[in-house]
Formats: structure tokens, sequence, C-alpha cells
């Protein structure tokens, strides 16, 4: 059985690798609509500093105490980057949304000559039920987040049992949320997947067939999706720490430092789509529809 | 109990002792109540006679919502049972006198009859000067809730201000005072203290399973029969008593050189305790070498837990509260800054025990300047209150940040009695303002002579209850005697600017030009030729420099400011700042690249550095840096919570 594990996970990896250039869009497109919403940001907060060299003040972290320096015309900026914020996350998650549709439609499909036209295609064909299964989905990921992170550590924290164990038990309880994760994004893949399958475009039809899907060789299933998932999650701390930790100040590192991120941002693209394709491979190893 | 007239504690008396108190005391918890009796003396420092006594009746400020500290501010009862009040039950004279006829509450700050906060006892005979009055009193105190500084949460007790204290008489001269009279006034929503150093012996019987903390030292504990125990504590020189008790305190003790230190805190939070105990013996050291002594060879200081939060972050010398949470990141230190910052009224409301209630800024404004000067050189490579590699903050300039971004900032002087105050600018006046023009005044004199300042303040008026001037003339003497002439023939000018007065410091560099300097371009009459002549463009090789300073501000302060040329020298000039502009005009062979007004921060107390500097070549590196880390950020959220 591992080395069908690991058959399925290869075959995926190397599924998605071959389609770079799809991934490469996916993360081009996105990447354009964030850097053009953070150009209009960056004037803003450079209009902001004026000619003053306050801003070498921040080369070496953002000095909190400038906010009052920066008066009552700091409000404008905030507000704007707030907005801007909450766009970008509804706009990219709608995006990445309609590019499963045509991920699962390239995994899915036998036609060797899949061009990026039908990528599209596909994506647009699948935008509405995908996204109806994905808030289906989310609202169950939300639920279970409760039930696992939320009331244990309401109780706890009512309780004040201390510092150390709150730690302890905030551990305990975020590994078992991620443990149940892979269970919750099989789910979602083998519903579009059967979508993408079957061309049938009903939503809760798909999230029922997820459901089946994901429980037939559930254990296979299973680890196949952790890996990838963990993998994901190494990139994704990966990222956080280099935000957080580097404060580059010249500007070839900051330049260095932007390539790679998105060198990082890039592989985390082509990680969700050898999730998607991991999981189709699955679902057409044994036929589990 | 100890004689109240007897070294116990101390070798030798740090203060007069104008007053002492023998308190016996019992706390009632399903009452609410400390009832008692309390035997207080007062010796009458004047050269006149005195009739009359004026007490603080404190508690009596939560007896209902006319009070002036209820109509002030927002505290409301937490039901009938959280109404607090004081009554003195019998008060009799050393001779055995019935006083109880000759007592009434007065309101000497205003006309609120409904405000019970001052008692005046009319005396029998005058009080000569030099001799002691006695009053025998017996009290009984209801302990409000919530907590405001003092009070009860279920049975959790910090019990502050709680018997009958006298105020202070103040002979003519002292602080300034044209005659004879008490300084005993109301309690305030923002007025805090002001009393004489006193000798305190107080007993307390409380349930036998309570933990308790107080300002003095524990001479003895006796377990009761009744399952109550009863605690002894006596404390010296010291303006204030308070205790606390609660079942749930733990207790960690530790030293600093020879004072005994004591903290109280709960379970929840003792993972915090060393970096609190450190905090504190930090404070120690720093006062110790700055400013002066620690006189006493105890200190308790108590992290109340989160139902008794309402007592954090307040002072009674040698005991004082903190203020934290369960969960506090070691990045974060705002557990330290409030125990340093609380630590340092020992000094300024407990050493030289300023009034409080008509000069507050001598007492947190100049505690928060030392506080903040503290936490910053001990934390955070001097980002002491916030470090994290992208993010920081400096205590300086998180009180910088609470006085520029008031909207009131200009509504007040800086030297109101603490309840004028006007639209809440108390806390920004008393605290931060006053703390921004002490670092300037550092910044003008250098940190060396702001050492001599305090530590001359502290040797000449520690236990003498100064006033503000007696600081500007201390001031003013060490300022002379170091600097000379430098700023005149006194710093009272500074004094009239940033605590006499209500305007803004602002300076600004509002533009850099280089103009090439031509050679003559015009008519030239030569006998009867006339023609026009044009300069040779080789000859136009000196440039013509100007940079341009505007103060938008009211306030003057000498600034330095700093030009950069591009060959990469570098003047720095020494601006008066008195004129609304200036211009610095330099003829050379380079340009002008950028200029900052007080390069090296030494003026906090200008409230926009962001027009401080001009630079023809903007660095955009910090904003490219910032967005290019937004930008990770974001497809990092979306591919999150992307399925």
């Amino acid at each position: 059985m591992n080395m069908k594990i690991f058959s399925a996970v290869t075959k995926g990896a190397v599924k998605s690798a071959k389609s770079y250039s799809l991934a490469i869009t996916a993360w081009l497109i996105t990447l354009i609509m964030i850097w053009s919403a953070s150009l209009i940001l960056r004037a803003g907060f450079n209009s902001l500093l004026g000619k003053s060299m306050i801003s070498d003040s921040l080369l070496g972290g953002f000095d909190l105490s400038i906010l009052g320096d920066l008066g009552y015309r700091i409000a404008p900026f905030i507000s704007s980057l707030t907005l801007t914020t909450v766009f970008l996350l509804v706009f990219g998650v709608l995006l990445n949304v309609f590019f499963a549709g045509g991920f699962f439609g390239r995994f899915t499909s036998e036609d060797p000559d899949f061009m990026i036209s039908d990528f599209f295609k596909n994506a647009a064909r699948y935008f509405f039920p995908y996204l109806g299964v994905a808030v289906v989905v989310a609202v169950m990921i939300l639920l279970w987040g409760g039930i696992v992170l939320g009331l244990p550590l309401i109780l706890t924290g009512a309780a004040s049992k201390g510092t150390a164990m709150m730690r302890i038990l905030m551990k305990i309880l975020g590994v078992i949320f991620i443990l149940g994760m892979p269970i919750l994004l099989l789910v979602v893949d083998n519903a579009r997947t059967w979508m993408a399958s079957t061309g049938i475009r009903r939503m809760f039809r798909a999230v029922g067939a997820g459901f089946k899907a994901t429980f037939k060789k559930f254990l296979k299933n299973y680890i196949s999706v952790f890996m990838v998932m963990i993998t994901s999650i190494v990139l994704s701390v990966l990222i956080v720490c280099l935000l957080k930790n580097s404060v580059p100040e010249k500007g070839t590192m900051i330049f260095l430092f932007f390539i790679l991120t998105q060198v990082i941002a890039l592989l985390k693209v082509w990680v969700r789509t050898w999730r998607y394709a991991t999981v189709t491979e699955l679902v057409s190893e044994k036929n589990q529809y | 109990m100890f004689p109240l007239y007897g070294q116990v504690i101390l070798r030798t008396p740090l203060s007069p002792r104008l007053t002492g108190y023998d308190i016996n005391a019992t706390l009632v918890p399903d009452k609410h109540i400390v009832s008692g009796s309390v035997k207080a003396y007062w010796i009458n420092p004047s050269k006149a006679d005195v009739s009359e006594a004026l007490l603080h009746m404190y508690m009596n400020a939560f007896k209902s919502n006319k009070t002036d500290m209820c109509t002030e501010g927002d505290w409301s009862a937490a039901g009938k049972e959280g109404y607090g009040w004081i009554r003195i039950k019998t008060i009799k004279d050393k001779n055995g006198t019935d006083l109880l006829g000759n007592i009434q509450y007065v309101q000497p700050d205003d006309s609120n009859i409904d405000d019970q906060t001052v008692l005046k006892v009319t005396l029998p005979y005058a009080v000569k000067p030099g001799d002691t009055l006695w009053l025998d009193m017996t009290f009984e105190t209801k302990l409000p809730s919530p907590i405001r500084r003092t009070g009860f949460k279920d049975d959790y007790y910090f019990v502050g201000q709680w018997f009958p204290k006298f105020g202070v008489y103040e002979p003519a001269g002292m602080r300034q005072r044209p005659a004879d009279g008490w300084n005993c006034h109301q309690f305030h929503e923002n007025s805090e203290f002001y009393s004489n150093h006193s000798v305190y012996n107080v007993s307390v019987t409380m349930p036998a399973n309570y933990v308790a903390g107080s300002g003095g030292k524990l001479m003895s504990e006796t377990k009761n029969s009744d399952g109550t125990k009863t605690l002894t504590w006596r404390a010296e020189d010291i303006v204030d008593f308070a205790w606390t008790a609660w079942p749930g305190y733990k207790v960690f003790t530790d030293r600093w050189r020879d004072v005994d230190i004591t903290f109280l805190t709960s379970q929840p939070r003792t993972d915090q305790v060393e970096r609190q105990i450190s905090s504190l013996k930090n404070a120690l050291e720093y006062l110790d070498k700055n400013v002066g002594p620690y006189p006493w060879p105890h200190v308790t200081f108590v992290d109340p837990p989160t139902i008794g939060a309402g007592a954090g972050g307040m002072e009674y010398t040698t005991l004082f509260t903190s203020a934290s949470g369960d969960h506090v990141p070691d990045e974060l230190r705002m557990p330290e800054m409030v125990t340093i910052h609380e630590f340092g009224h020992a000094y300024f409301m407990g050493i030289m025990a300023s009034n409080e209630f008509e000069e507050p800024w001598l007492d947190e404004g100049v505690n928060s300047f030392w506080e903040q000067r503290i936490v910053d050189h001990y934390y955070g490579n001097g980002y002491g209150l916030l470090t994290l590699p992208f993010i920081r903050c400096s205590d300086l300039g998180f009180s910088r940040l609470q006085y520029v971004s008031d909207r009131s900032r200009t509504a007040a002087t800086n030297d109101l009695w603490s309840w004028n105050y006007p639209h809440g600018t108390y806390g920004v006046m008393s605290y931060s303002k006053t703390a921004m023009w002490l670092h300037t005044l550092q910044g003008l004199t250098g940190e060396e002579t702001m050492d001599h300042i305090f530590r001359e303040y502290y040797r000449r008026w520690a236990f003498k209850h100064p006033s503000g001037k007696d600081f500007i003339d201390v001031v003013n003497e060490v300022v002379k005697k170091d600097l000379g002439n430098k700023y005149g023939q006194d710093m009272n000018w500074f004094f009239d600017e940033v605590l006499y007065g209500s305007g803004i410091c602002d300076y600004s560099v509002v533009g850099i030009s280089n103009n090439k300097t031509t050679g003559y371009r015009g008519v030239v009459i030569e006998g009867d030729s006339i023609r026009i002549e044009k300069p040779d463009r080789k000859s136009d090789t000196l440039t013509c420099s100007t940079v341009k300073l505007e103060r938008p501000g009211d306030i003057v302060i000498p600034v330095e400011v700093l030009i950069h040329f591009d060959n990469g020298d570098e003047v720095r000039e020494q601006w008066d700042g008195k004129a609304r502009t200036k211009d610095y005009v330099f003829n050379g062979i380079h340009e002008v690249q950028w200029a900052e007004i007080d390069p090296d921060n030494k003026v906090p107390l200008d409230v926009n550095r962001v027009n401080n500097s001009y630079t023809l070549k903007t660095n955009k590196k910090a904003a490219r840096r910032m967005m290019d880390k937004y930008v990770t950020l974001m497809q990092l959220m979306i591919s999150t919570i992307t399925l």
C-alpha cells in the first residue's frame, strides 16, 4: 500500500509539473492583481512622506511612533489599505476558485493537446458550482475549527489555568485541527473531480460524491493528501519566517528578497495543483465513483 | 504596637514625621467592611496657632453618584453592595474630650455638598506651634466595587485610602504659599494624593486563608482561635499605607542590595515573575545611580489578578501595583513598563511627595520621563516597549505618540490643578507632554546635566514637599553652574513656553534650492556704446544653495540643523529658533542634497518629525520593501483561505 500511496502522490506531482505553464499563469495573474493594487498603496504612502527623510528611519523596521507624526493624513491611507486588502482577499479567492476549474479540467482530461483556452473554458464552466462547493466546505472547516479550537480555548481561558497550560493546549488542539484538515480537503477536491469527470454541475451532489470518494480507501486518500498539505504548510511557515525576520535595507537585497518570496509563492501554487492532481490520480486509479 | 515616635525599621528618621497613625482594624469579608480604631497625631509645623484640622475621607468619593469623583468621571457602583464610604463613629482628643459634635464635611474646592471627602474637625483649643494634636477615632470603611484603585471583587481586596487621614498643613512660604493653611483637597476623578510622611503601625485581622501584602514591614503574624489571623505591619516615613488581601496570591521574594523585595501575583502569571522582579531591580539600580538612594529596606509590589485589575498601576511608596495580563508575549514589555513606572513613584511621589492634586506634572510627568529612560535603556536596544524584527516602538516614542496625536494638546497649559484640565487632557498633559518637554530639556542640557539636576533636586527636596517652582529653581541653578549663560540668565523662558504655555513645538524644512550662479547679464553702457552682455556659460560653475526653514509652531527652542552636500560634506548649524523663517545660504561648487532639523532627536516635543527633513532624492526603499512584503502576505493569505 505504501508504494501505491507514493504512486498517486508521485503521479500527481508529475502531472502537475507537466502543467507548469498553467501554474505560472495562475501565479502571474494573481501577482499582477495584487501588485497593481500595491503600486497605488505605495504611491499613497510615498505621498504621505513627501520629501521627508523619515522613510530612512523605517528601513530598520516600522517605528510605531511615526504614526503620530503622520497625523490626520494617515487615516485615509489606513482606510485605503483596509479596503484594498479586503478587495484583494475576496477577488483573490474568487480567482483561485476560477483557476481550480481549469486545473481540474486539465487533470481529468485525456486530451493530450489540452490548450490554455481549454483551461479557461473549463474554469468558466465550473466557476459557480466550484464556488458553491468551496463555500459549503469552508463552512465545514469553520465548524471544525470552532469545535476543536474555539470551545476548549474559551473554556480554558475562562478557568485561567495559566499561560503555560494554555500554550500546551493550543499546540495540541492545533495539531488535532491540522490532522482533520486533509479530510475536508479531500471532500472538496473529490467533489470537484467528480464534477469535472462527469460534467454534472450539481453542487450538493458533488459534495455527496466527494464524501463518498473520500471514505472509500480512506487511509490511502488521507495519507496522500496529508503529505501534500504538510508540504504546503512548510512553505507557508517559510514565507512567514521570511516576512517576519528579513529586514533588507539595500535596494539589491530588497529585490532579491522579493524574488525569493515569489519563488516560494509560485511553489505554493504548484503544491496546490499537486494536491488537485494527486486527488484526481487517486480517483482515476480506483474508479472511486 | 510599636511607639509611633520610635525607630524600628530605619536607624534615623527620613522626614519630620509630622503625622503618625496607629491603626487596629478588622476586615469583615461578608460585608466588605474594614472597621477599627486609629490613633493619629499631627504636629503643628507653623508659627501660628491652629484651631481646626482637615482630614481626608477619600472613601466617601464612592458614596453616591453625586460626588466629585463620580460626576467628573464614569465610576458607578456595582449594585447596592458596590457603594463605598467611611464614617467616624467616635472621635476624641488626648484628654478624652468627645469631638463628634465638632466634625463637619467641607468642600474646599467647590460647593458640592454631596462630596464628603474632606472632614473638618473644629478643635476646642488651638494647637500651638510645635505642639501635637492627638485624635483617637473609631471608624468604619465600606469598600467599593468595582475597584477603582481601592475596593473589592469577590474575595479580592485592595485597600487604599481607607482611614481618616490628615491633610498637609503648609506654613507660609512652603511651596510659595503666602499664608499658613491646610492643603486638603476633595477627591476628584483625576486627582491623586498629597500627605505628610508618616509613621504607621497597622494591625489588620482577616480570615486566616487570606494572603496579604502591604507597604509596611511585617512585624508579626498571629493566628487567632476564631479562624482569623492578625498581621501587624510597621512603615516609617511613607506618605500612604495600603494593603491587599486575597486567598489566591502567590508570594515570591528576592533581594536587591539591602532591599527586600516581595512580589504578589496570581497563578496564571507566575511565568512573568522573573521579568517583573528583574524590571524592578533595573529601576532600583538606575534611579539609585542617577537620582538618589532608595532609602527603605523593603518594597512590596503586586500584580493584581484579572478580577482585581482596577487596583493595577498605582503607587503607595513601599507598595505599588503593576498591571499585566495572563498572556503577555516577551516582546511586548507592558508589564515591565508599568512596574518601572509605578516603582518610580516611590521617588517622586514617595520621597519628594509633591502635591499631586495641584501639580500632577511634577509627579506623573517627571516619573514618566524616568520610566522612559529606564525602559529604553534596559530593553530592546532603545526600543524598549516593543521589539519585533519588522515593527518596534520605544517607550519614549509611545508616550510621544500619545502626545502628538492628541487633538486637544493645545487646549490647556501644563500647570493646572488636576481636576481643571478640560476635555480629558489630564492624562496627556500630566504624563506625556511633561515627559516630552523634560526629554527636550535633557536634549538641550545634555544627559549629564539633567542627571545633575535631579540629583540636586533629590538632595535638596527629599521628604520636603517641593513645588514646581522649587524644581525650576534647581534647574536654573544647575544649568547656570554647568553650562553658564548658554541659554541665557536662566531657563525660565523654557518653562514659560512648555509649562505655563499651551503652544506646540514644530520646526520644518520647507525646501532646498540649488541655483547656478550666473555672471553679469544685462546692459553695459560705455560712453555712446550700449550693448547687452551675456555671461560665458563656462563661468557658471558656482552654485547658490538655499535651505529654507520655518517655525510653524509657537514654542521657541534652539535647534540644530544638519545640512548635507552632494560631495558628502556636512555642516551643522545652530538656529535659535526664534524667527518664523530662516534661510541658510551657501555659495560654492557643491549642491545641498538634504537638510534635517534636530538630527539627533533631542526635541521630542516637536509634534511633527515628518517635516523636520527634506531631501532632493527621496529614499523609497522602505516603502518598496513594505509593499513587497504586503504583496507576499496577500498571496499567502489568499492561498491559505483558498481550498
